[in-house]
């Protein structure tokens, strides 16, 4: 793990309310796996305190992507950034998705900006040559803010819309059932809101691996505060260095 | 050269800034990108006799400039840290101060002496946990309660003995003159002030466990009235913290009467607050003509 002063090199508006920020960090670029986060100071402010934490979402030569959610002041302060501007930034930082396993096919399952991490898992699966599809939901066709990048990583992407704009018509986890027969995969991995994470796992306990993206407010992000914790069958674990991704079945829901 | 040396009751730092019980762990997770051999000393995350579980999540919940927090007394337990965490911390040449709790005077006791045999450079009981059912807090607003537990555990061990005070009390001097009665060589303040927040969307408590203590620059002015009030009541000895963020932030506690200091929530937004407060004091000192710090411990002109 790295504490950097990273340069803004691009912010992008992706869609309404969410933005995709290219930052400069070699050492960042270099070591972050899918599933980790970076822990990211917004701002040398007094009001708000807590650095807050995003997955990377993709990494190229030198620099990685985040994908940014606007929901508050957090957020709202990194959307505003322009090309040039410095970030404190820690990271890379957690145990990311177990990958490298013995596996054929794997469905990968995002709600909403979720979909974050499992962008950069898929490119590496991708040059695993592994057989990637996609179950992707969110409230509106805008909100499937990955669709075009997706298209060219994994095989299939199966769409879900809360309000029917595009693709099936519901909530994801009521098509969870459909995609899974549909690709039949050997390996699970999602992340999204907890609800969806719990129904995601419910549905595969006992039958293929599945792997879980969780999230919780955090304070040091390194492990050491014990705020973030998460309730499992070992007893509490920190979801910013023991996760943020877990096994499903470890977690007591 | 700028002496920035303190002692503190036989604790020898090179420095007074240390980090805040239960915001740097045991130093581990940040010895990766600060260097722990800078610090004045570090004080651990609270230790029990046996292993603690600690509250239910949510834990956490930001405020305006500060955060609350309900971790609770979450730990390996005593042999574990004797075993696994003093090791590491040993290797970076500076005070360990280790931060006791317990239900009980029993088990304060008891944890107390294991560290004294090890060795360790003090223990600084925490009778100020708002997070815990049991001993914790009631013991440090209670001045005859904090008497007992503070000369059973004196009684016990042969390590400079550091007890933490409560700012949850309506005199906290009257804790503090009990607590130095009973025998305590240092007093370590503020542990956190009991706060609540409430989620207006589901009309649920941010916190699982209803109320917690909250840290952070919102309660710094508390804290140095506190640390001046108490200056004037005693004369052991105080480390002051509450909000500490930046050096001037600092600099007000040693003016209130604190020969130490300890930045607690700072290092969550900056892992090296502490080393740049250090820095920062030899500036300040610099640039106003003192040469060594005591000169400026207590010069507020209140
Ligand atoms: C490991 C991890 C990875 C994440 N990755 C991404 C990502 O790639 N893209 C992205 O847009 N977001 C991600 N998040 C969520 C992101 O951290 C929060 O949205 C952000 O902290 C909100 O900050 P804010 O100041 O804008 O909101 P605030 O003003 O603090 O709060 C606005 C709302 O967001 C909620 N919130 C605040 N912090 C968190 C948090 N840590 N987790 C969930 N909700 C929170 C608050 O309860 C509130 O309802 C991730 C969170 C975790 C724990
Ligand atoms: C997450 C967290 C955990 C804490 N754990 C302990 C603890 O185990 N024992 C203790 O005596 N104080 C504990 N404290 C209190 C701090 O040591 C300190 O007294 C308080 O936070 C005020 O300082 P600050 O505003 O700089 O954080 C904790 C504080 C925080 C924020
Ligand atoms: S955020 Fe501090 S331990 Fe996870």
């Amino acid at each position: 793990m790295h504490r950097v002063k990273a340069r803004v090199e691009s912010n992008a508006k992706v869609v309404h309310g969410v933005h995709r920020l290219r930052l400069s960090s070699s050492e960042i670029a270099l070591e972050a796996e899918p599933g980790q986060f970076v822990h990211v100071l917004c701002g040398e402010n007094r009001d708000y305190i807590l650095r807050r934490p995003f997955s990377v979402h993709r990494v190229q030569n030198g620099s990685f992507d985040l994908l940014i959610q606007v929901v508050g002041k957090g957020t709202t302060y990194l959307s505003q950034l322009e090309s040039g501007d410095a970030l404190d930034i820690m990271g890379p930082i957690g145990r990311g998705f177990e990958f490298t396993g013995n596996f054929e096919k794997s469905l990968l399952v995002a709600g909403g900006i979720g979909v974050a991490p499992l962008v950069f898992l898929a490119e590496r699966l991708r040059e695993d040559g592994k057989e990637t599809h996609f179950l992707y939901g969110a409230a509106t066709r805008e909100g499937l803010v990955c669709l075009e990048d997706l298209s060219t990583v994994v095989q299939k992407v199966f769409s879900v819309t809360e309000d029917g704009s595009f693709g099936y018509e519901g909530l994801l986890t009521e098509f969870f059932g459909e995609a899974f027969q549909e690709y039949n995969p050997d390996r699970i991995f999602a992340c999204g809101p907890e609800e969806m994470l719990r129904k995601v796992a419910e549905s595969t306990a006992g039958t293929v691996p599945c792997q879980v993206s969780l999230e919780r407010k955090m304070a040091c992000g390194i492990g050491a505060c014990l705020s973030c914790v998460c309730r499992t069958r070992e007893g509490y674990r920190r979801v910013c260095v023991d996760g943020p991704v877990f096994d499903a079945s470890e977690i007591i829901w | 050269m700028i002496d920035l040396s303190v002692d503190l009751a036989g604790i020898r730092m090179k420095n007074p800034v240390m980090v805040a019980s239960g915001t740097f762990a045991c130093g581990r997770e940040y010895s990766e990108i600060t260097d722990l051999s800078k610090l004045g000393a570090v004080v651990t995350k609270a230790v029990t006799l046996k292993r603690r579980e600690g509250n239910s999540p949510p834990r956490i919940c930001e405020t305006p400039s500060g955060i609350l927090n309900s971790i609770g007394l979450q730990n390996k337990g005593v042999d574990c840290f004797l075993r696994e965490d003093l090791p590491f911390l040993r290797g970076f040449d500076i005070p360990v101060i280790v931060n006791v709790a317990g239900d009980d005077i029993e088990e304060y006791v008891a944890v107390s002496r294991r560290l004294s045999e090890a060795k360790v450079d003090g223990v600084e009981l925490n009778v100020s946990c708002p997070n815990v059912k049991r001993g914790g807090m009631i013991f440090g607003t209670d001045a005859v309660a904090v008497a007992e537990v503070v000369s059973a555990v004196k009684k016990a061990i042969g390590v400079p003995l550091i007890v933490k005070l409560s700012p949850n009390v309506t005199d906290i001097t009257e804790m503090a003159r009990s607590a130095v009665d009973a025998g305590a060589d240092v007093l370590s303040l503020i542990n956190t002030v009991v706060g609540m927040t409430i989620d207006t969307d589901g009309f649920k408590p941010g916190l699982a466990t209803v109320t917690g203590g909250l840290s952070g620059p919102a309660i710094r002015p508390i804290a140095v009235r506190m640390v001046w009030q108490v200056a004037q009541a005693v004369e052991v000895p105080i480390i002051g913290m509450g909000g500490i963020v930046e050096a001037r932030d600092a600099v007000e506690f040693l003016l209130a009467g604190a020969t130490a200091i300890a930045v607690g929530t700072a290092n969550f937004m900056n892992p090296s607050a502490a080393l740049e407060i250090i820095e920062g004091l030899e500036g300040f000192l610099r640039g106003k003509g003192y040469r060594s710090i005591g000169e400026i411990v207590g010069r507020v002109q209140a």
